[in-house]
């Protein structure tokens, strides 16, 4: 049984807005996957709730220029359906394919996932590594920000009360790129990742001009870029000798946490490693 | 808080109070007594709470009831039309897919959706589609071939 709240389903921006101003503990209701499931455990308490389902302006994908703008309430189903999404940003079908469950996807919003700030979130290595940025919208108007200065912490984000995520846009990649999102999990059916990890190949053909960007998740707070990996990657020839070095300097300084339910430390260091070098040796092949 | 909200379920059209904190899952078990929706975990791990939204396959533990506002709802009671049972139903008897039953709708219903999508899946889209749902007595294998079972007679 869930406490008793107030629900309201606001019909536009202006009126969803008004409703969240009303107190700080205002929750936010989209998908409904993990609030409801937090509200059930009273992790989360909340007298208001607040459905933003009717506020059309946060649906649909689409071009904005370099930019392919994703409102928050787009579902995975959504993005597994979306021909942009798969033409564009293929790993991002790769994390949508393993995101929960059927009936998971059918609800669970992209918007959510990147608010629910889980540090394994099948969305945010792909978001982070695709250097998406999030528009958020409250009474004092919009802003913008990277994604990754969104995310504050193990379920912290940078939205003030009152405040809403709207849109998630992710810029254009150059012709050619290839990217690919790979995770280890403990079991083949719906389960979170134990670990994962996102890859993005500039130029993948021409090693003098090519870059690579990696992301990794559920081995810190937040998702993670691994930067000096990119740096040590870009414009070398791939050599088995480089990717040895990779493989430990991807690991230098994390420190996942020891009480992790799904794998240890130890166990999440070497498959950065591992999963990174299978990624690129896939995005990489000729 | 109260709201009147207007649903269909199983082809028949109503309109029920329900207060805000109420899941879909209580309305339709509870107030509604379509006991065929199983609460199992109640976390939208297990499956058992599965049914149709507008076609649809959702988890009803992690929906309000008050969102299922003009949405068409088909629980495993109205599935088969009239006394009969549904291709599925028959399926899912044929193959011994049933043991204690407690999964037994959430699976079909699932199996349901997948197969309007999909009316001859490949084996990978039947896992899929039975990839959040929990059985602890078939040991699936049984499952899996009823839904392909269901899935090849529709040839």
């Amino acid at each position: 049984m869930l406490r008793p709240f107030d629900y309201y389903r606001p019909a536009d921006m202006d009126e969803a807005l008004a409703l969240l101003g009303q107190g700080p503990e205002a929750a936010v209701l989209a998908g409904g996957t993990d609030l409801l499931v937090k509200m059930r455990r009273d992790s989360r308490r909340s007298p208001l709730v607040v459905d933003i389902k009717g506020l059309e302006e946060c649906r649909g994908i689409g071009w904005e220029n370099e930019h392919l703008s994703v409102g928050a309430l787009t579902t995975f189903n959504d993005l597994l359906g979306s021909g942009e999404i798969r033409e564009h940003f293929p790993l991002l079908i790769d994390a949508a394919r393993v995101m929960g469950c059927c009936e998971i996807r059918q609800r669970a919003t992209l918007g959510g996932n990147v608010v629910n700030a889980s540090p394994g979130a099948e969305s945010g290595s792909p978001l982070a590594v695709l250097q998406a940025r999030v528009i958020v919208r409250g009474p004092q108007g919009s802003r913008q920000m990277p994604i990754e200065d969104f995310w504050q912490g193990v379920g912290k984000t940078a939205l003030f009360p009152g405040e809403l995520l709207t849109h998630v846009l992710i810029p254009r990649l150059p012709p050619g790129s290839r990217s690919a999102y790979l995770r280890r999990s403990r079991v083949r059916g719906m389960d979170l990742a134990s670990v994962n990890v996102a890859v993005v190949v500039i130029n993948p053909q021409v090693s003098k001009n090519r870059q690579i960007r990696v992301a990794m998740g559920a081995v810190a707070p937040m998702p993670l870029r691994a930067r000096k990996v990119e740096a040590m990657l870009r414009g070398q020839e791939i050599t088995p000798e480089l990717l040895a070095g990779m493989r430990e300097k991807i690991q230098e300084g994390l420190t996942p946490r020891v009480t992790s339910l799904r794998a240890s430390p130890e166990y999440k260091k070497e498959m950065v490693a591992v999963l990174t070098e299978m990624a690129l040796q896939r995005l990489l092949k000729r | 808080m109260k709201h009147l909200i207007n649903l269909t379920v199983n082809g028949q059209k109503m309109t029920v109070e329900v207060e805000s904190q109420r899941t879909l899952l209580e309305l339709l078990r509870d107030q509604l007594s379509f006991t065929g929706v199983k609460e199992g975990c109640g976390d939208g791990e297990c499956g058992a709470c599965t049914v149709l939204m507008d076609g649809q396959p959702v988890r009803s533990c992690l929906i309000l009831a008050v969102e299922a506002q003009n949405t068409e709802i088909l629980t495993i009671e109205g599935l088969a039309a009239g006394d009969g049972l549904h291709p599925l139903q028959q399926s899912f008897v044929k193959e011994g897919a049933v043991q204690c039953g407690f999964c037994t709708p959430g699976f079909i219903l699932a199996a349901k959706a997948l197969l309007d999508r999909h009316p001859h899946p490949t084996d990978q889209q039947i896992r899929e589609a039975m990839g959040g749902h929990l059985c602890r007595c078939t040991g699936y294998e049984t499952i899996f071939l009823a839904i392909k079972a269901a899935g090849s007679k529709r040839r």
